[in-house]
């Protein structure tokens, strides 16, 4: 007879199959070690503090546009405002900083932040207008309004607190590195641990039924741009710690760089699959490219090659996988959608 | 064979529990009276009456576009009646949010399955009441709740940490009632929800859907397939043309009165006679065909002017043995057409070769939704009417409109887009499409799953003509009785291989059903 | 039967956008004098031809259910090359061309990426973007040295009552619009845009002609670029950056759907049409380049709305759930907002 009934195999590979997603979040981790390795052997294995201070500076911003961007992308969506916001947060916090109100800089850039993530959100779901050119569209006009704010890069003196709370250092641990492990811990929690978590990877792995077991679709995906737009925010404070200037023209490629870290750690661009910690992990996988191809005395252009590569590469390894598991969950069951016995691919 | 829970039950042996159909014990949970609803132009549904009481097993039956699934969807409550009310246990029902719909006690399961894939087993069916405390997710509770819910089912072979889109299909049937039924329904709807399910899985159904009548749940079977209804119910509604024709108790009448009822008229000789089961010679001769299912190589051949039908238990490497005959599966073997051999590794080939694949799903592989009806038609012949890659317009304008006159398309222009036609003439497009390029060997796999008895008819008849006139067919079908009723010869497929083939104009449904499950058991 | 249509674009498909076209040059008439002179004409009608002739790979990309994101680099990568290779002493034919056949060739790897690799488009061609950035830089050193051939900055600046660019452009519409209605080229795309499965069944060669849509875009991109270069005399990184917001935009505000099979190019020259008015007008108000962004950004909003309804693109499509198309069809289709959506679908005309 067939294998109907309690298949052994499902079993079987249950217990491996929750650590599937992880599985995907590992390959960033293993890249980043091999690349950490590959730094230090660079640097004749004197690792210095600098450097790993400069490393996770450069990852944190990042780390940040690439988390927000996840939250969008796990509900089957698209952020392409990513850059567009980290923009305006930028240019708010350096300019109210500039007449001296940087703490209010910095939650004003945070309260626009959220605003326009919740621009986004509504637009998307209740104008109904595809996310991939909605949030272009606001992209541009949030670009537009940063450079309303502050036309052209520069002069604002940055207080010396916001420097040093976002990538100063306290002995040789850099504070950013502390951001990012609790925002690493934070991701865990919110996808793993949460009500909203679970909700936005349903949302993504079948919108019908989430709805149908009463989860509130709108509600959530606005929920989720607007944290999109909070991340970006905190992303845009933190440059402007890190560079001590705004500069409208800075988050431009955060976009390419966001959506590249996301794809290395893992997650799916088709929504329901992924982790924020993926996501981190790829950001600091992108950032130690940086650093080596500066440590081997490459030209750091050649960045941009290798980060075009490292992506595509990530993406079909990912697609690979995909596939194959599609093809072994499809040799035990037919579906009356896909024509039969065949990987999706039709 | 035992194949479900809850006992030994022979396929095609009815099991009322030994209740009589008119349940005397407690009045009526579900009352729909004078329920009316209009779409646009058309009356989906006029006056219906209804009422199931408490403990039954009623069915719904009628053809495509009867009304059933606009009537779901009122009882449901999705969709509100023009006129007309829902009752259930006397209470009105409202249309809302599904939630509230479940707190009424109506609950549905559809035929597509409403599981998230990427999420866990215990996700899903937890999904609609996630134990949170203060938005904190408890992952104990999940599992706990989520295997106290399948071990109440039976399904405690199923891991609650497995990822709902990996397991076989009708487990994941299985998982969809149990979410369903968490919150123990005083009414469970099934719509069509053994469609994409085969013998045994369906057995397995059953026993369950009865297990739940015992408990005392009323149940709402909406099917297609008359032996369910003769399996399963204690009575059925009978609609048509959006007004209730008839409410009968299945002891009151056959099979034969029903279709009557449903067609409105007599419907005799659905399928028209058979060709001569003389040997002819083959068309195509396959030979060390070995698919990815199939655990050893195997033969055979398609004769002239037969139509041969692939019987057997569903996934048995039926799909699998006709899309790697059209080029688009995996699978390796020698094809002999006309004493030549030929290759085929893409559709174009196989079209080349005078093979086409008339597609299950019309919608999704057969059509192009948003292209027009003339586009549509013309979309697998276009190099006939085309020179030096440009379209010659005028012949395709003839072309479509000669198309649409031989077969009755209802359009009111060619330019019409193919997503405003009924379900019927999308059929009969996807079928003209592929017939204008002549084709010397026809492919089905389960082409008329979901259309009224009328177009069946004309659609029977058309594939007669094709054999009389020399063509040959493979036909796919997972309705047994479709295929005796059709086939001139049915192989029955076990593992991937076809390893029984059935001869003869009386090959019977239970020879077709005993042959699947026998070649199971020895092992052929 | 009554020819209640006639043809697939239907009428108001074109209308709309070129009755915005007129719309909008008309108020910019009223608001501004000399708005409408010849001069000012042509000379919104050659930087409407920019941006129209770089849209034709991005009207067939889309159409063909994909999108190119490597617009900016390659038309930057072009015009690199251009200068560099004049400056190198390549003769002007050769370097024109070779240029070309660069710009297609990444077409080409975009394509093949895409149809065989089954890499999801979004992600190809940002990543191609990136790759073709890093090459620009490096063959550059990061600032392009040199001019553009001689005859390349004639066609791009020149005119003969109407300018040369123009008439480039509108021979290109009739050959990309004569394809796209009468080839079978331009029906494949329409077949495998509206559904690739039901196209692959048919036998419709779909790897090939999604190829096909790449390289196209890669060449139009490259010849845009080429002018671009003759426009300003020489070449400088980032000369591209700001034209693929526009190249989408206009094929989305001319109607042409986002999801592919359908639309037209004629719809993507109004909406070239219509967004150049709108610029050239605030330009001439003197709104500065970040009133431009936001104002960019609103009318495309309000285009896209308008589609969406006035052309009753709310219906609903066949999911097809595969891993690599599924993210692109995702982010191109409007999403559901709860009830009237999520009902599982059952067949509307079967009641």
């Amino acid at each position: 007879m067939t294998a109907y009934q309690g298949s052994p195999s499902a079993r079987q590979l249950s217990f491996w199959k929750p650590l599937l997603v992880w599985q995907r979040a590992y390959v960033a981790a293993i890249l980043a070690v091999i690349l950490l390795v590959v730094n230090i052997e660079l640097n004749h294995w004197t690792f210095s503090s600098i450097q790993a201070v400069g490393i996770a500076n450069e990852s944190l911003p990042l780390a940040l546009a690439a988390i927000g961007e996840t939250f969008v992308v796990l509900t089957n969506g698209i952020d392409l405002s990513t850059g567009s916001i980290v923009t305006l947060a930028n240019v708010t916090t350096a300019v109210l900083a500039g007449h001296g109100l940087a703490p209010l800089g910095v939650l004003v850039a945070l309260g626009l932040g959220a605003a326009a993530g919740l621009l986004n959100g509504l637009i998307v779901c209740y104008a109904q207008i595809a996310p991939l050119i909605a949030t272009l569209a606001t992209g541009s006009i949030y670009v537009g309004v940063a450079l309303v704010i502050l036309p052209y890069p520069g002069g604002a003196t940055i207080p010396a607190w916001l420097t040093s709370w976002t990538v100063g250092t306290i002995s040789v641990i850099p504070v950013s590195a502390i951001w990012l492990t609790l925002a690493a811990l934070a991701g865990w929690f919110f996808l793993r641990r949460s009500k909203f978590g679970v909700d936005l990877q349903a949302i993504g792995g079948s919108e019908a039924s989430s709805w149908s077991a009463g989860i509130r679709v709108v509600r959530v995906r606005i929920l989720a741009y607007v944290a999109s737009g909070v991340c970006c925010a905190l992303a845009g404070v933190v440059l402007a710690g890190l560079t001590t200037s705004g500069d409208p023209t800075i988050g431009a490629v955060y976009l390419l760089n966001a959506v590249a870290a996301l794809v290395v750690g893992g997650t799916s661009l088709s929504g329901g699959v992924g982790t924020l910690v993926g996501s981190l992990l790829g950001a600091i996988v992108l950032s130690l490219v940086a650093s080596v191809l500066f440590a081997a005395n490459f030209s750091t252009n050649l960045q941009f090659i290798v980060t075009g590569v490292i992506v595509i590469g990530a993406l079909l390894a990912q697609s690979a996988q995909s596939k194959r598991s599609a093809r072994t969950s499809q040799r035990r069951q037919r579906s009356s959608n896909t024509l039969g016995e065949q990987p999706a691919s039709l | 064979m035992d194949g479900s829970v809850g006992g030994v039950e022979r396929y095609g042996e009815p099991d009322h529990g030994g209740r009589p159909e008119t349940a005397l014990l407690g009045g009526e949970v579900l009352a729909v009276r004078g329920v009316s609803k209009r779409f646009g132009g058309v009356q989906a549904l006029d006056g219906v009456d209804l009422t199931v009481s408490r403990g039954e097993i009623h069915a719904i039956v009628g053809e495509n576009g009867a009304g059933k699934s606009t009537l779901v969807k009122i009882i449901a409550a999705v969709t509100r009646p023009d006129q007309g009310e829902v009752r259930v246990d006397g209470k009105v029902l409202r249309t809302g949010l599904p939630q509230e719909t479940r707190a009424a006690g109506v609950a549905v399961v559809y035929q597509e399955l409403s599981l998230v894939p990427q999420l866990s087993v215990a996700h899903n069916l937890v999904l609609s009441r996630l134990p949170t405390r203060a938005g904190v997710l408890s992952l104990r509770k999940v599992t706990r709740i989520a295997q106290e819910m399948l071990d109440g089912l039976g399904l405690a072979h199923i891991d609650p940490r497995a990822v709902a889109g990996s397991l076989p299909l009708d487990q994941q049937q299985m998982l969809e009632i149990a979410k369903v039924t968490a919150t123990r329904p005083k009414i469970l709807v099934l719509d069509e929800a053994t469609s994409s399910l085969g013998a045994a899985e369906v057995d397995r159904l059953f026993g369950l859907v009865r297990a739940f009548r015992d408990e005392g749940t009323t149940i709402l079977v909406i099917t297609h397939r008359m032996r369910e209804v003769w399996n399963l119910a204690d009575s059925m509604t009978i609609l048509r043309d959006g007004k209730k024709i008839a409410r009968l108790g299945v002891t009151e009448t056959n099979e034969h009165e029903v279709v009557r009822l449903m067609a409105g008229r007599d419907v005799q000789a659905i399928y028209p006679p058979k060709g001569a089961t003389a040997p002819a010679a083959p068309v195509l001769d396959l030979r060390e065909v070995r698919l990815r299912s199939s655990h050893k190589p195997w033969a055979l051949e398609l004769r002239r002017g037969e139509i041969l039908g692939l019987g057997g238990l569903e996934g048995q490497g039926q799909r699998e043995f006709i899309l790697w005959l059209y080029g688009v599966g995996r699978g390796t073997g020698t094809m002999v057409q006309g004493g030549a051999r030929i290759k085929i590794s893409r559709p174009s080939d196989a079209l080349a070769h005078g093979i086409v694949l008339i597609p299950e799903d019309r919608k999704v592989h057969g059509l192009h939704l948003g292209l027009p009806v003339r586009w549509n038609l013309a979309m697998a012949t276009l190099g006939k009417r085309s020179r030096f890659g440009f379209i010659r317009m005028r012949a395709e304008r003839e072309f479509a409109l000669t198309a649409i006159g031989q077969a009755a398309i209802r359009v009111k222009s060619p330019f019409d887009l193919a997503s405003t036609l009924s379900g019927g003439t999308q059929q009969k497009v996807v079928l003209r499409k592929f017939l204008a390029c002549n084709p010397s060997i026809l492919l089905f796999v389960d082409a008329m799953r979901g259309i009224d008895v009328q177009t069946k008819f004309g659609f029977y008849q058309t594939l007669r003509e094709l054999t009389s006139s020399g063509n040959s067919c493979i036909l796919y079908s997972s309705d047994t009785e479709e295929l005796v009723g059709l086939c001139d010869r049915i192989a029955v497929f076990h593992d991937g291989v076809p390893a029984r083939i059935l001869e003869g104009a009386d090959i019977t449904q239970d020879d077709v059903v005993a042959a699947s499950f026998a070649v199971g058991a020895d092992g052929k | 039967m009554s020819g209640q249509r006639r043809s697939y674009t239907r009428p108001i498909e074109l209308g709309i956008p070129y009755g915005l076209v007129v719309l909008a040059a008309v108020g910019g008439a009223i608001a501004i004098p000399g708005f409408l002179s010849p001069g000012h004409l042509s000379v919104m009608a050659q930087t409407a031809a920019y941006i129209g002739i770089i849209a034709i790979g991005q009207t067939l990309v889309l159409l063909v259910g994909g999108i190119d994101l490597s617009v900016p680099y390659i038309i930057n990568l072009s015009a690199v090359l251009l200068v560099g290779f004049q400056a190198s002493g390549l003769s002007p034919g050769t370097d024109f061309l070779l240029v070309l056949v660069v710009g297609l060739g990444a077409g080409i790897v975009n394509g093949l990426g895409i149809s065989l690799l089954e890499v999801s488009p979004l992600v190809m061609t940002l990543g191609m973007n990136s790759i073709l950035e890093g090459v620009a830089i490096i063959y550059s050193h990061g600032s392009p040295q040199g001019n553009a051939p001689g005859f390349v900055t004639t066609l791009s600046t020149g005119s003969a009552g109407i300018p040369y660019v123009v008439v480039l452009w509108i021979v290109l519409i009739a050959i990309v619009t004569v394809v796209l209605v009468f080839t079978r080229l331009g029906r494949n795309i329409y077949g495998i845009g509206s559904n690739r499965a039901a196209s692959e069944l048919c036998g419709l060669p779909v790897k090939r002609t999604i190829i096909v849509a790449y390289a196209v875009s890669g060449l139009s991109c490259a010849l845009g670029g080429v002018l671009l270069a003759g426009y300003s005399g020489q070449a400088y990184i980032g000369m591209g950056d700001n034209y693929l917001l526009p190249s989408v935009a206009i094929v989305v505000i001319g109607g042409t759907s986002l999801a592919g099979g359908k639309g037209s190019y004629l719809q993507t020259v109004a909406g070239a049409a219509l967004i150049t008015v709108i610029q050239s007008a605030l330009v001439t108000i003197n709104m500065n380049q970040a009133g431009q962004d936001v104002l960019y950004g609103t009318a495309i909003l309000l285009m896209a709305f308008l589609n969406q309804f006035a052309l009753g693109r709310n219906t609903e499509r066949p999911k097809m759930w595969s891993w690599g198309r599924g993210a692109l069809r995702g982010w191109l289709q409007p999403v559901g907002r709860g009830p009237g959506v999520a009902v599982p679908a059952t067949e509307q005309k079967e009641a």
